[in-house]
């Protein structure tokens, strides 16, 4: 079983409303989904979003559409730490 | 286990003329871990889009392929294995388990396509509405000809996607990465993913294998 990678998010992504983002995850080397953890009212969720790399977004909703857009406008952020991540450690082709 | 089967003409809208002779083609569909068919087996359920009223056309279609919108009158299918599984495994809200794996489903479609249902091809889709050559560009781009390795993979060849295109010695132009149209994008994501539409639900009759995903 591939070990799961993680990027830590707290402090580096601002909330949005009742969602606070934990960490950034993915298990296949080179992914193009990643797997955002989040916690709503101070409770880990069981099920992340999904951020789709290659298109810069979070495709999933998240309690109600205002919710759903704040956290979708964080997906630029959350994109930037992970591509770094992998640039750091040449997890990317070119 | 299911393969290909005898399939007949490539592909195909319903009630085409593709009828004269019947046949069943072997189609894929990656569902992840907490997405939205995950709940509902769609052996039993079938594969509804999850916004069925809105009106279908090409735009639609190129947006379903290209965009981050999950919200569409389409289902994608795909004819590669490899594909549904990297997305089953890969797109799941939450890592696949024995106890919660992903799941890739087995789609078996009969020639003539049943009543109810559309099955587009987004490449024949696409390419119906592109103009002359002369019109505009269209699908065509003015990078390399790595550019399209770009498109097809644009983080993990963000370079190509982003280099700057060569111009004529002297002309003088401003320096930019090459024209991406939004034709463009969903022709090559379509032949990416072996990607097919359906418009509508996907009968549960026709829904015949699961294969689950850890």
């Amino acid at each position: 079983m591939p070990e799961i990678k993680s990027i830590d998010l707290r402090g580096k992504i601002a909330d949005a409303g009742a969602v606070h983002f934990l960490r950034a995850e993915w298990m296949v080397p080179r992914s193009r989904f990643v797997i955002v953890r989040f916690s709503l009212h101070n409770k880990e969720q069981p099920l992340g979003v999904r951020l789709d790399l290659d298109k810069r977004a979070i495709l999933d909703d998240v309690q109600d559409e205002e919710t759903s857009a704040a956290v979708k406008a964080r997906a630029q952020e959350i994109w930037n730490l992970v591509i770094n991540y992998r640039k750091e450690r040449h997890e990317t082709y070119v | 286990m299911n393969r290909l089967r005898k399939c007949t003409p490539p592909l195909f809208h319903s009630g085409g003329a593709h009828g004269q002779e019947s046949g069943m083609a072997l189609f894929y569909k990656g569902v992840g871990v907490g997405t939205f068919l995950y709940g509902n087996d769609p052996r039993i359920n079938g594969m509804p889009p999850r916004a069925p009223a809105i009106t279908y056309n090409a735009g639609v279609a190129m947006r379903h392929i290209v965009r981050a919108t999950t919200v569409s009158p389409c289902v994608s299918l795909t004819r590669s294995y490899g594909v549904a599984e990297m997305y089953a495994r890969e797109a799941s809200l939450t890592f696949p388990s024995v106890t919660s794996p992903a799941y890739v489903y087995e789609v078996d479609i009969p020639d003539p396509i049943p009543t109810g249902i559309t099955l587009i091809d987004p490449v024949r889709e696409v390419a119906a509405t592109l103009p002359s050559p002369v019109t505009s560009l269209s699908y065509f781009h003015d990078g390399d000809k790595e550019f399209i390795l770009g498109v097809a993979s644009p983080t993990l060849m963000a370079t190509h996607l982003n280099a700057p295109i060569r111009q004529p010695p002297g002309s003088g132009g401003a320096s930019r990465s090459a024209v991406l149209t939004l034709e463009l994008e969903a022709l090559v994501r379509a032949l990416r993913d072996a990607e097919v539409l359906v418009h509508g639900t996907v009968p549960a009759s026709l829904v015949t294998v699961r294969h689950a995903i850890v």
